[in-house]
């Protein structure tokens, strides 16, 4: 049941006028048989997965909070919800790609290991619940939540049909509240629910799908017979496929919850338009980098043991957060040029001269440069494999060869994507991520009977899964 | 919070009226849009008159390859000539369509008493007349193709999944939904210079394409035993292309079983590849050569009772 499926909103529809006539405790039971539902509809069998996941971590987080359990109980209880969860996701997403690994490692020394050919299904948004329900337990084990009381309540937390498969990944401390608390839905709430459903619709349908097109034409093609240009539109488009992808479901998530009371977290904040690489992972996939820092890189000391101490948790983190996305090299090769990139910035900026505030020109050129790198990075994350994205890399220092894809692909990019850009370039001036809903009516009636048009007319002949539903 | 939202509705209406101005202008403006949909809108008056001749009437039935391959007038006077009897023909070739949008479309406005042609002459390209699935076809199955009463046949037979069965929905209640691929196209191609030629290149090596099972036939199929039973002779007419390429042997066997002719004149003297401008369809000179290369085999191939009335 894909957000921009006509059958999603028909579901939602029905869910949401239910939801309307009824009272707190039942609007919770409703929700979670509802988010039961749409996960079931992609592959019931995986249900059990997220019902285990729920009880071990519910049962964890209620010993946690006993008065007298021992510092080495709780400790262990910790670990079992950790395992659990990780254990989930090491069989399930990684289990075939470290066998792989492992006999292709065997193979290159000469030794012959017999290992199975594992094809285990991945079962769609693990990643995202996995992380969300661990946070749960380990944020009790810290002292900084109290465990839930109702199993029921708790079980609404980690299967929240919103953001239940691709985030954002929320924390207990945020969204346990709004779960246990009964929920109001303000003038405020609908304006801007609506403002996210309908700019995340207009994110991936309009947006993403087309950038699809160009990008899987290129990716599709052998890298040695593209141009430079040729492959560096394929880099643009795939850069705009997945933001509009990932933003577009955030968005969509944020505002169907918001229509119930919810407020979920902003997952993105025009990523973009940042100027160096840390400013990039303070708006790219928010939910992620916050939960990768505060669970990851600041228990592994973060950056007060020194300075080796702080590049190595760069490093560690973002090769982590990279194999996070999948179960493949090249998420492993992208996190870990990220966690280069970081370490130079950090390094560069204890030693240069920070950037004036407010040169306008400086920091378009440092915008510009960053956008560029970041497009780089998601070569590794786009292609099949790390040959081909060698082989990609190789293909941007190729000749400037003017091609039919290259005059139907930039013309298209830019009608799409420009547009979009200049219009979140207005949001990011204001400093406010709804400031259209803040607008005189007519304005806003305006922009939404644009971004409707647009819904209707520019939809991609040819519709895409959205990307992080295999993460 | 019921008070406090009202204010909210008053942006929403705005978009609704917007939206109504949106679709009266496009009723309007539809003819606009694209030449196929002015010779859609004009399809039934095209059916019309020629239920209204009294000498032989012929139905030219296709897509774009037959609109350009084909001169009518030229085929009427030499099919006049062979066949000793006066000859009117009309051309319905709607663009991008096959056996699918041509069986509903046919049913519309011919297969209805009285409105039935002498002949019917189906003319195809390379792979023209497989099966394609309706859900790839919705939008203009709704707009132009299928008649209100055979909504239901459509929705059992073709639409099997809800998200073809609410855009149907959705495009035969509205044209902003229903011509939406039109309006694209149309903007695109004023925006994105050389946008018509170069479109298709993006969609080749999209995920899937190129990627079809065996091909199946039950939609031409379903025309030619709809054809048999109002009698209607059909003949099925290959159009030249600049590369040659084989009536498909599946054709040749539901044709034969229906005892309808498959006229293959190809090659065509006098065509070269120069005779496609477009590298698809016929230019005015080679058009010409291909109805004066068929228009005998053609009077030649139709039943003895349709000569010499």
């Amino acid at each position: 049941m894909l957000f921009n499926s006509f059958q999603f909103w028909a579901f939602f529809g029905l869910v949401f006028l239910v939801y309307r006539a009824l009272p707190h405790r039942a609007q919770n039971r409703l929700l979670l048989v509802a988010s039961y539902v749409f996960y079931g509809s992609w592959d019931w069998r995986f249900l059990g997965l997220i019902v285990i996941s729920t009880l071990v971590d519910f049962r964890v987080g209620r010993l946690l909070g006993k008065d007298g359990t021992s510092e080495a109980r709780r400790k262990r209880l910790v670990i079992l919800s950790v395992a659990t969860n990780l254990g989930i996701l090491g069989v399930f997403k990684y289990l075939g790609f470290f066998v792989d690994s492992f006999a292709l490692l065997t193979q290159q020394m000469g030794l012959q290991a017999n290992l199975p050919s594992l094809s285990i299904i991945l079962p769609v948004g693990i990643s995202f619940y996995t992380f969300q329900t661990m946070s749960y337990t380990l944020d009790i084990y810290r002292g900084e939540l109290e465990p839930a009381e109702d199993l029921l309540d708790f079980a609404l937390y980690v299967s929240f049909f919103p953001q239940l498969v691709a985030g954002p990944i929320e924390r207990a401390k945020r969204l346990m509240p709004q779960v246990t608390l009964p929920r109001t839905v303000s003038r405020a709430d609908v304006s801007e629910g609506l403002y996210f459903i309908i700019y995340g619709l207009f994110k991936k349908v309009v947006i993403a799908d087309n950038m699809a097109l160009i990008a899987n034409n290129i990716f599709a093609r052998d890298p040695a017979s593209l141009s430079a240009l040729e492959a560096l539109l394929g880099v643009y488009a795939f850069a705009f496929q997945i933001y509009g992808d990932f933003h577009g479901y955030s968005l969509i998530a944020q505002g169907t919850a918001r229509l119930m009371g919810f407020r979920l977290m902003d997952n993105f904040s025009h990523p973009y338009f940042a100027a160096n690489p840390q400013d990039f992972w303070r708006r790219w996939h928010i939910s992620l980098s916050t939960w990768l820092r505060d669970y990851l890189y600041i228990p592994l000391g973060g950056s007060r043991l020194g300075s080796f101490n702080t590049y190595r948790n760069l490093m560690t983190t973002m090769v982590l957060g990279g194999l996070w996305h999948g179960a493949a090299w090249t998420f492993v090769v992208w996190g870990t040029v990220h966690g280069g990139w970081l370490g130079i910035h950090r390094w560069l900026t204890t030693r240069l001269p920070r950037p004036t505030e407010g040169a306008v020109v400086g920091r378009l050129v440092r915008v510009f440069v960053t956008f560029q790198i970041v497009c780089v990075t998601w070569l590794f994350f786009r292609a099949d494999s790390v040959p081909q994205s060698v082989a990609f890399l190789a293909a941007l220092g190729k000749g400037v060869e003017v091609t039919e894809v290259v005059l139907i692909g930039y013309p298209l990019l830019a009608f799409y994507v420009l547009p979009m850009l200049a219009y979140e370039l207005w949001v990011e001036r204001r400093g406010d991520l709804t400031a259209l809903t803040r607008m005189p009516v007519p304005v806003r009636a305006l922009f939404y009977l644009i971004v409707l048009l647009m819904l209707v007319w520019f939809p991609a002949p040819v519709r895409s899964e959205f990307i992080y539903f295999q993460f | 919070m019921h008070e406090s939202i009202r204010g909210e509705w008053v942006v929403w209406l705005l978009v609704v009226a917007g939206l109504a101005v949106v679709e009266i202008g496009l009723a309007f403006a539809r003819p606009v849009l694209s030449g196929d949909i002015r010779h859609l809108d004009e399809a039934p008056q095209i059916a019309e008159r020629l239920h209204e001749r009294s000498d032989l009437r012929v139905l030219i039935g296709g897509n774009s390859l037959i609109g350009e391959g084909l001169d009518p007038s030229l085929l009427d006077s030499l099919l006049s000539r062979d066949l000793g009897r006066e000859v009117h023909g009309a051309m319905v070739r709607p663009d991008a369509t096959g056996p699918l949008e041509w069986d509903y479309l046919f049913r519309k406005l011919v297969f209805n008493p009285g409105f039935v042609p002498d002949v019917l002459v189906l003319g195809f390209g390379p792979g023209h007349l497989r099966d394609r699935p309706a859900s790839s076809a919705y939008l203009r199955l709704a707009v132009h193709h299928v008649d209100g009463s055979d909504i239901g046949r459509l929705w059992t037979e073709e639409l099997h999944d809800f998200e073809s069965r609410v855009g149907f929905f959705l495009a035969r209640i509205s044209m902003t939904f229903g011509l939406r691929d039109r309006i694209s196209s149309r903007i695109l191609a004023t925006v994105v210079p050389g946008y018509r030629d170069r479109a298709a290149i993006l969609l080749i090596t999209q995920p899937g394409a190129g990627s079809a099972s065996a091909p199946t036939y039950q939609h031409l199929v379903a025309l030619l035993d709809e054809a048999g039973r109002w009698d209607l002779p059909v003949v099925l007419v290959p159009v030249p292309q600049p590369a040659p390429y084989p009536v498909e042997q599946e054709v040749l066997r539901i044709a034969a079983a229906r005892n309808v002719a498959v006229l293959d004149v190809r090659p065509v003297e006098g065509l070269s590849v120069a005779s496609f401008p477009d590298g698809k369809h016929l230019s005015a000179q080679g058009r010409r050569t291909f109805t004066r290369w068929l228009a005998g085999p053609l009077a030649q191939s139709l039943p003895e009772s349709l000569r010499n009335d």
